[in-house]
């Protein structure tokens, strides 16, 4: 005998959660860095997620909702699958202002320019930073989350997200500025000439 | 004017709020009405916001899923209530 509020649950869980599947996908992606390894993250993110459906709030942030899940359960399943791989160091980073390297390049700083990198050097460059800032980057500007959403779903302070956005971001550009260099997309600058520190750098 | 690189400054300290769109709307219209008045401003704020939207657009594309939510929906399924 089917359990009619049980199938009622499935039915509820079925249209308000399932059309996240490809965002999570896409998330879990530039988490694992793995196709197989973000497959599977995204199933038991979703089964983690109907097993604690009573638990979410109706008419709340479902997306939200469902991130979180997915981060918790890649912490605690998948990142300590994960090879080691080298991180650019994101304190170097914090001063770091792409805009000012490509003025001091004498190229007009144009995201145009940078648009002539291949999606996959983007992608490696998001890839690249350390993990807290990886995710807090990957959830502002690649999902488009709030920073008190982040904030909730990465289970810190709203200002730990600004910082590490901040520093995420600084560190990204850096990557993105050595990309450019080795594309031959900017003239190197000479060695001996350090960047210009303007007072307009933020 | 003598006050002009101390308001750059404190706009820029504001850009990534303001682009966020983490702000209160009196503090955007503040930044608006200095970026109408400096070029160095608004070409610097241009260039972050496109910044932002050519991360997201590259990174945007995962690997095609397409019968992800399929096998997703096939193990809720298969769950014993």
């Amino acid at each position: 005998m089917r359990d009619q509020r049980g199938d009622e649950r499935r039915r509820r869980f079925e249209q308000e959660a399932l059309p996240h599947v490809d965002t999570l996908h896409r998330a879990a992606i530039r988490l694992t860095r793995n196709a197989t390894d973000a497959s599977d993250l995204v199933q038991e993110t979703f089964l983690r997620a109907f097993a604690g459906f009573d638990q979410f709030q109706e008419g709340t942030n479902i997306r939200a909702w469902l991130h979180r899940i997915l981060m918790n359960t890649y912490i605690s399943a998948y990142r300590k699958r994960q090879r080691e791989v080298k991180t650019v160091s994101v304190d170097e980073s914090e001063d770091f202002s792409l805009y000012d390297m490509l003025v001091d390049a004498g190229t007009t700083p144009e995201a145009d320019l940078l648009d002539r990198l291949p999606d996959d050097e983007v992608k490696a460059a998001l890839e690249s930073l350390p993990e807290q800032f990886r995710i807090t980057v990957l959830l502002a500007d690649v999902e488009g989350f709030r920073y008190q959403e982040i904030a909730d779903i990465t289970g810190v302070e709203i200002g730990t997200v600004m910082s590490r956005l901040h520093r995420g971001r600084k560190a990204l550009q850096r990557a993105l500025w050595e990309y450019a260099r080795r594309r031959g997309l900017v003239r190197q600058a000479e060695p001996w000439k350090t960047p210009r520190r303007s007072a307009k750098q933020s | 004017m003598e006050n002009t690189e101390t308001e750059c400054q404190a706009v820029l300290s504001r850009l990534y709020a303001y682009l966020d769109g983490e702000i209160a709307e009196g503090d955007a219209a503040e930044v608006d009405r200095h970026l109408e008045m400096c070029v160095q401003c608004a070409r610097r704020f241009g260039f972050e916001r496109e910044l932002k939207e050519l991360i997201r657009r590259k990174c945007e594309e995962g690997i095609s899923s397409p019968g992800l939510t399929d096998i997703i929906r096939e193990r809720l399924r298969g769950i014993a209530e």
